[in-house]
């Protein structure tokens, strides 16, 4: 994954998100989608993604279903439904942490300061 | 038309995934379905691409340790949830209604190690060779029925292995022998009662309850368990 260390921490929220809005998916779909929507600039290594698929599933977040696709089995994951109530929670602090991220790096400038 | 993986090159993902370390079906299923996604994919711009070389380039993607990590972090998350399994069925034992029998069974082995103190170590012996004989018999019914469907399911394994914690037989023995230099009094004997019990219905739940469920968990874990293919 491209910067890992900026976006391993947000792996999860991403995958919750992308299930939100599509559904069910399989692993390679979920790895393609984010290529395209980020024009390729971020990319998921298998490595990380299907520990994360897994461990979600663990935790009740996301179930499975298994459908015979051409010739071969697939895996597809969707939300649960306290899957769904947890995307919105991790979302809420995605969007937090990034704002106060955009403040730290581009700070506002105080208008009591200025002449 | 779009290149699609044939049935023989499936079978020789699948064999490909087993020669790196996958051993559990629903994993190889998986992972040969997303190379065969990503082979396909690859043929959509260089259509006369070998599938040897195809498979090996988008292989490589998943770094220098290949598919290892994934299987060890699906141990590590299969390993826990049969630990929560395993703590939800023995809690049973000290809630409502069953508490009652499990006190009962306390007192008796109370009563007996009142009466003579060496009961604690005949007990053990009776639980842990029970244990051992159930362990086997459990393994090999596990081998055959890997023998027969070709299939191996990490979770059913887990369950076969009693999540590594058969090692616990070890505790009340060593108890045990920090004991025998105390003066048998009445706290010493109450412990007593309630360590053997407690290990007794501890080696109760991962020989007998969980692996009597493993069918309803393992289809609830892996739905392509039951699926005929």
């Amino acid at each position: 994954m491209k910067n890992s260390q900026l976006y391993k921490g947000s792996l999860n929220t991403i995958i919750m998100k992308l299930l939100e809005e599509n559904g069910r998916m399989y692993g390679y779909e979920i790895t393609q989608k984010v290529k395209l929507i980020t024009a390729g600039e971020l990319n998921i290594t298998e490595g990380a993604l299907y520990p994360a698929l897994h461990k979600l599933e663990a935790e009740g977040l996301l179930d499975v279903e298994v459908e015979k696709v051409d010739n071969r089995l697939r895996k597809y994951y969707k939300l649960t439904e306290s899957g769904q109530k947890e995307t919105v929670n991790r979302l809420a602090e995605l969007e937090e942490f990034i704002r106060n991220m955009q403040n730290l790096v581009t700070p506002k400038q105080n208008p009591d300061l200025q002449f | 038309m779009a290149k699609k993986v044939s049935e023989e090159q499936m079978e020789e993902l699948f064999t490909f995934t087993r020669k790196h370390f996958v051993e559990y079906y629903d994993l190889q299923t998986e992972l040969a379905d997303h190379l065969a996604n990503a082979i396909e994919e690859s043929w959509i711009t260089y259509p006369t691409l070998d599938f040897a070389k195809a498979k090996e380039q988008e292989f490589k993607k998943f770094g220098i340790f290949g598919f290892m990590g994934i299987v060890e972090q699906r141990q590590a998350v299969l390993t826990k949830k049969y630990q929560k399994l395993m703590w939800g069925y023995f809690k049973e034992f000290f809630k409502l209604p069953r508490i009652i029998l499990t006190i009962l069974f306390i007192l008796i082995v109370y009563k007996i190690l009142s009466f003579n103190i060496i009961a604690y170590s005949l007990i053990l012996g009776a639980i842990v060779l029970i244990s051992i004989y159930r362990l086997v018999t459990m393994w090999v019914k596990h081998k055959q029925k890997i023998k027969q469907t070709g299939k191996k399911w990490l979770l059913e394994e887990i369950i076969t292995r009693c999540g590594g914690m058969i090692m616990l037989l070890n505790v009340p023995a060593q108890i045990f022998f920090r004991l025998t230099d105390v003066v048998p009094n009445t706290i010493v004997m109450w412990l007593m009662s309630i360590v053997l019990v407690a290990f007794a219905l501890y080696q109760y739940t991962i020989l007998y309850i969980i692996p009597s469920k493993a069918e309803e968990h393992l289809m609830a874990t892996y739905p392509e368990y039951n699926l005929k293919f």
